[in-house]
């Protein structure tokens, strides 16, 4: 009942604060600049050229073609977008008078921060779910071709949101700070996560020394890796086999690590 | 068995400048608060008041020491579903209209949507506020917002309420209205803990207050026993006649107020019946007398003042 009641709140707080209506408008904006692409013709042509290779060919090129709206510039902008939009929810439950009146409740300090990352998550996906739906469904119509496994993406975003946020919240609980909060997470998650995945072509072109290489390698492990993650997802939608779950594995101990730290020190804290 | 019980309370909190040195709050305090009073608790800020509440409350940790309430030591949070509070400058969500706050936070509180949203109309009724339930509470004014959250706090029909400064931004006659849910709270049984600034106002409720000063416990008894005078009587008489006057002035050294009032200070209740047998054999009519009483505020005053100059 208190754990339903934590996870209506922050609904609740996301719909009155016009967030998820916000992320729609965006989203449609989005979408609508989509719209007018397939009205274009574009699709049409990309159709009729997709469709000289035979009917395989045509239907592996339109997977293809519809995997790369996912490509990385959408990829950041949406997370950009989600990590915004969820910033403010630690930092703001934790304003003085608000934090007061929520401890003097019968409610144990892990189950309002897990409440409060389960719902935050929920709403993530209900944004991604519109999203990546509302794609799938006018390629879909449009080019005839309705490959399911496409779907599955909106889990695998969900997931590295889920993943992105537990540093967030961390961060939140810490420096009681949205921005600075939304800053280090962007920062330490997409630019240094991004070149590290890509450690083997950038850094280790410069860096000869063992040790740094070690250093680098230490961190490519230890932080989570949401290109990587999205990599995977690419692949498994394409039906490429895939080698290693390892960037998932350690993505997602680190974001049980990170959602323990958060209980351990917003238990500890006085407020 | 005390509602509260609080034994060699010790709270430090760390210095802000990354020094060792630790900040007091607490120092070695105990209290004990019986069921069905109203207790207050006084002290200038920076006393360690609201440190106490936040500790009662398992809002901050204490360093050292049992707080027991209700029996049960405040690391069981079951104890809560008990109580209620209204922290000072509380805020709500204030996209919130005062229904949803209440029916937001009485759920938080272990109570039933089907429960919540029957003391929701009975909680804003006797909080003067039945008029703007379904009102934003971004339109409410600040005595509007202390009594939503007076409401918010007793939703839950506990039986240990927390207050801290209540009538904050209320007008009189709202500050009035309160007092009387204050007493009429206490009447149906329940234990108040009022903290505030307002000194008539803790003398005009409060059963028991304790003064805390610089995170020590400077005094605590009921109101009576904090206001009275050591060993200083106010005597009301007929009137008396000027050799009567003079002869208390200089065998007595009694301080006159007109001629039928005087206070005498003496620590003997021997030199207390002299006076009264020098008043009846002048056939004086003894009309009172009484240990003298300050107000709580100049009490409090020259207490704080004390301890300040120490």
């Amino acid at each position: 009942m208190i754990f339903k009641t934590l996870l209506y709140g922050t609904i609740r707080e996301a719909i009155e604060k016009k967030i998820i209506l916000a992320m729609f408008i965006l989203i449609g904006l989005i979408i609508f600049l989509f719209l007018l692409f397939i009205n274009l013709d574009t699709v049409d042509g990309i159709q009729q050229m997709f469709s000289l290779g035979g009917d395989e060919s045509y239907r592996e090129n339109i997977i293809r073609f519809t995997i790369e709206l996912l490509n990385p510039f959408i990829f950041l902008s949406v997370f950009f977008l989600l990590l915004i939009f969820s910033a403010s929810y630690i930092p703001s439950m934790l304003e003085k008078g608000s934090i007061d009146v929520l401890l003097s409740k019968p409610v144990s300090r892990s189950k309002i921060i897990i409440a409060k990352f389960l719902s935050v998550v929920f709403l993530a996906f209900i944004i991604l779910t519109f999203l990546i739906l509302l794609i799938w469904l006018m390629i879909s119509i449009k080019t005839g071709i309705w490959h399911y496994p496409f779907l599955t993406s909106i889990l695998w975003f969900t997931l590295i949101f889920a993943i992105l946020y537990s540093f967030q919240m961390l961060l939140g609980i810490i420096t009681q700070s949205s921005i600075l909060s939304l800053v280090i997470n962007l920062f330490i998650l997409f630019p240094v996560s991004g070149v590290l995945s890509l450690r083997e072509l950038t850094i280790f072109t410069l860096v000869d020394s063992g040790f740094a290489k070690f250093i680098v390698n230490f961190l490519y492990y230890i932080l989570p890796k949401a290109w990587d993650i999205r990599e995977i997802c690419v692949n498994l939608i394409l039906g490429v086999s895939v080698e290693s779950y390892q960037a998932v594995i350690t993505s997602v101990l680190f974001m049980f690590t990170m959602i323990s730290l958060s209980v351990l020190y917003f238990s500890k804290k006085d407020y | 068995m005390p509602v509260v019980e609080v034994n060699k309370l010790i709270k430090e909190y760390p210095a802000k400048n990354f020094s060792k040195e630790k900040i007091t709050a607490l120092k070695n305090f105990s209290l004990n608060i019986e069921p069905g009073s109203i207790f207050g608790l006084l002290g200038p800020n920076g006393a360690g008041k609201t440190t106490l509440v936040k500790i009662l409350l398992g809002i901050t940790f204490p360093t050292s020491g049992e707080v027991k309430i209700f029996d049960k030591p405040i690391s069981d949070i079951t104890y809560k579903y008990k109580v209620g509070y209204l922290p000072e400058n509380h805020r709500f969500p204030n996209y919130l209209s005062g229904e949803q706050v209440l029916s937001y936070y009485g759920r938080l509180s272990g109570l039933s949507v089907k429960d919540v949203n029957q003391k929701i109309p009975e909680m804003l009724s006797m909080v003067g506020m039945s008029d703007w339930g379904k009102t934003k509470i971004k339109k409410y004014s600040k005595g509007m917002m202390q009594r939503l959250g007076l409401a918010q706090s007793m939703l839950n029909n506990p039986e240990l309420i927390f207050l801290d400064e209540p009538t904050d931004g209320v007008d009189p006659i709202g500050r009035k209205e309160i007092r009387d849910i204050l007493l009429n709270l206490k009447n149906s049984g329940k234990t108040i803990f009022l903290n505030s600034h307002l000194l008539s106002e803790i003398e005009l409720v409060c059963d028991k207050v304790a003064i805390l000063d610089k995170g020590s416990l400077v005094k605590t008894g009921t109101i009576e026993e904090i206001t009275a005078v050591e060993d200083s009587y106010v005597f009301f008489t007929s009137e008396l006649s000027d050799s009567m006057i003079n002869d208390l002035i200089i065998k007595f050294k009694v301080v006159m107020h007109g001629k039928n009032e005087f206070t005498y200070a003496s620590s003997s209740l021997d030199d207390v019946n002299k006076i009264l047998d020098y008043l009846r054999s002048g056939n004086i009519l003894i009309k009172g007398f009484n240990k003298e009483k300050t107000s709580l505020e100049d009490m409090f005053i020259n207490i704080i003042g004390k301890q300040t100059v120490n």
